[in-house]
């Protein structure tokens, strides 16, 4: 794998990003939206003994996890689009022809989704920040939710890889995406209390790991807590279950 | 000049754990647990198996023959009866183990400490406490005023502690003879000691209402501390303080976790197999 290629690669998927108006919607005006509505609406809102955690603060505190879960997952649907468009319009065929590899490019759609999310999650920081929503989190819990969704990330490419394989088109891609998406985002976003039936469903979803660990740094929960590292552990292992579901998909039936 | 760093790096290495030596009073031989030592029990009323129990009014009887007062058995369900077990939880945290002093009663030497409950999921009361831990076995009767405080965990809070020296035989022995020369009804108590602890059964009209046999279970650990606590009526569990912690609920990990986990590493090696086949069949 040469490192100058990857770069090249993760620079021109950036722009592309960018340049997408859908893609650029999820990425960056989705994420701020949510945070700028649902802070008005329950940022006054104060709950004790609320959801799962049994824990007490402000309503918006505890969707602000879940916002930032669900704009990690929202970035299957650019994947899913660009993997779907590169292969319509033969760029897949094409790269075949140079020396650059499939793990070199796989690699490249890696870091440059995990850049996306990297600044994802920096906008909605500084906005919950700005709203008075970050009262108990610590500087070390900040920095795990970057890694929590930088590895969760894996798991949304994942998504997004399996969602390119089975689909004949781009514009296919953009709807059977959300098979994926919208039972993750009503059942494990832990946005609103559920019955522990519907919580023990939401445990076979990645994002409930994800805002599951969130929503925990975000009350300041001592990081000894045994349930964040649960949380990151099984994570990492969704994570590469499906990414490496993905790959091996799209190897064998996506790339035609 | 090795030997020299050598001793100067042992003496470093003991000067760290200065700030871990405990020091405390010279305390009697039947004590066996030690300032800031940290104990909790779980308060579990099962109050589907209370329906007899209420119907024949055991609660008056039991009072009639073992007065507690508020601490009594029907004042625990009456406190918890609404909640699912375990309803509460009651850390307790030694602060210091003073000098053995002789009173009228017996010899004993107090603890300092405090008490107090937690109600999950964020209810909490502390309070500072004092127990006296007897030091024979004898006195251990007397301080448990003839074994009554066994028909309430309530009651049993003052005697949370036993000394490690006490002959289980004995006390039950002597408990049998204070019974007999109380004569009545308290000559159909049994009691059977067992290992760090007794038993206490009545049997079925042995207090005469009771229309089912009432069995207490009372343990301690090598340490005198209350392992063990249940108090059954026609062999239904109606309440047991046993040793357990809280663990506030977002503090759990679910067991499904467990097989989740085990689920996708399975799945992963499957993975690994499958993609190590493929590319050997290519190559």
């Amino acid at each position: 794998m040469k490192r100058q290629r990857i770069f090249a690669f993760v620079k021109i998927q950036i722009k592309s990003l960018i340049k997408v108006p859908t893609a650029l919607f999820i990425v960056l005006i989705l994420p701020v939206a949510l945070i700028l509505i649902f802070g008005f609406a329950f940022g006054s809102i104060y709950v004790e003994d609320y959801g799962w955690t049994r824990l007490s603060g402000y309503l918006f505190e505890f969707m602000v996890p879940g916002f930032i879960a669900i704009s990690g997952l929202f970035m299957a649907i650019p994947v899913a689009l660009s993997f779907s468009e590169d292969r319509e319009q033969g760029m897949l065929k094409r790269i075949n022809t140079t020396p650059t590899t499939a793990a070199e490019f796989m690699v490249s759609h890696i870091i440059s989704n995990m850049c996306m999310v990297i600044i994802q999650v920096a906008i909605i920081f500084i906005l919950t920040f700005l709203m008075g929503g970050m009262r108990n989190i610590t500087p070390l819990g900040i920095l795990l939710s970057f890694v929590i969704m930088v590895i969760f990330t894996l798991s949304t490419i994942g998504f997004g890889l399996i969602t390119a394989t089975v689909s004949k088109s781009a514009k296919a891609a953009g709807g059977i995406v959300w098979i994926f998406l919208l039972p993750q985002q009503l059942l494990a976003a832990n946005l609103y209390p559920l019955p522990p039936e519907t919580q023990i469903v939401s445990m076979f979803m990645p994002l409930h790991y994800a805002s599951d660990a969130l929503s925990l740094l975000f009350f300041g929960v001592n990081l000894t807590n045994l349930r964040i590292w649960w949380d990151l552990m099984i994570l990492v292992v969704f994570s590469l279950v499906l990414i490496v579901t993905g790959i091996l998909l799209f190897k064998k039936y996506g790339r035609a | 000049m090795k030997k020299i760093k050598s001793l100067w790096l042992i003496t470093l290495l003991i000067l760290l754990f200065i700030p871990f030596i405990r020091i405390s009073n010279a305390q009697g031989s039947y004590v066996g647990i030690q300032d800031g030592d940290e104990y909790e029990w779980a308060l579990s009323v099962y109050t589907e198996n209370w329906n007899t129990y209420v119907a024949e009014d055991l609660g008056t009887t039991l009072e009639n023959l073992v007065p507690l007062g508020t601490a009594n058995l029907t004042r625990v369900f009456n406190d918890w009866s609404s909640r699912t077990p375990p309803q509460s939880y009651w850390p307790l945290k030694v602060t210091t183990i003073n000098v053995e002093e002789t009173g009228l009663m017996f010899t004993s030497t107090p603890v300092n400490g405090t008490f107090g409950w937690i109600l999950p999921p964020s209810e909490s009361l502390e309070w500072d406490e004092k127990w006296q831990i007897v030091n024979d076995t004898s006195s251990f009767l007397r301080q448990t005023v003839n074994l009554s405080r066994s028909f309430s965990p309530y009651a049993m809070f003052s005697v949370l502690f036993a000394p490690t020296t006490v002959s289980w035989s004995s006390l039950v022995s002597y408990f049998l003879g204070e019974m007999a020369s109380k004569g009545g009804l308290y000559t159909n108590i049994v009691a059977t000691p067992q290992s760090g602890g007794f038993l206490i059964d009545i049997p079925a009209l042995g207090f005469e209402n009771n229309s089912e046999a009432i069995n207490i279970n009372i343990k301690y650990n090598s340490n005198g501390v209350l392992s063990y606590y249940k108090f059954s009526y026609g062999e239904k569990t109606l309440v047991t303080f046993i040793p357990g912690e809280y663990i506030p609920v977002h503090e759990r990990v679910p067991v499904e976790y467990y097989f989740v986990f085990i689920g996708l590493i399975a799945i992963l090696v499957v993975e690994t197999i499958v993609y190590t086949y493929i590319r050997k069949r290519k190559s």
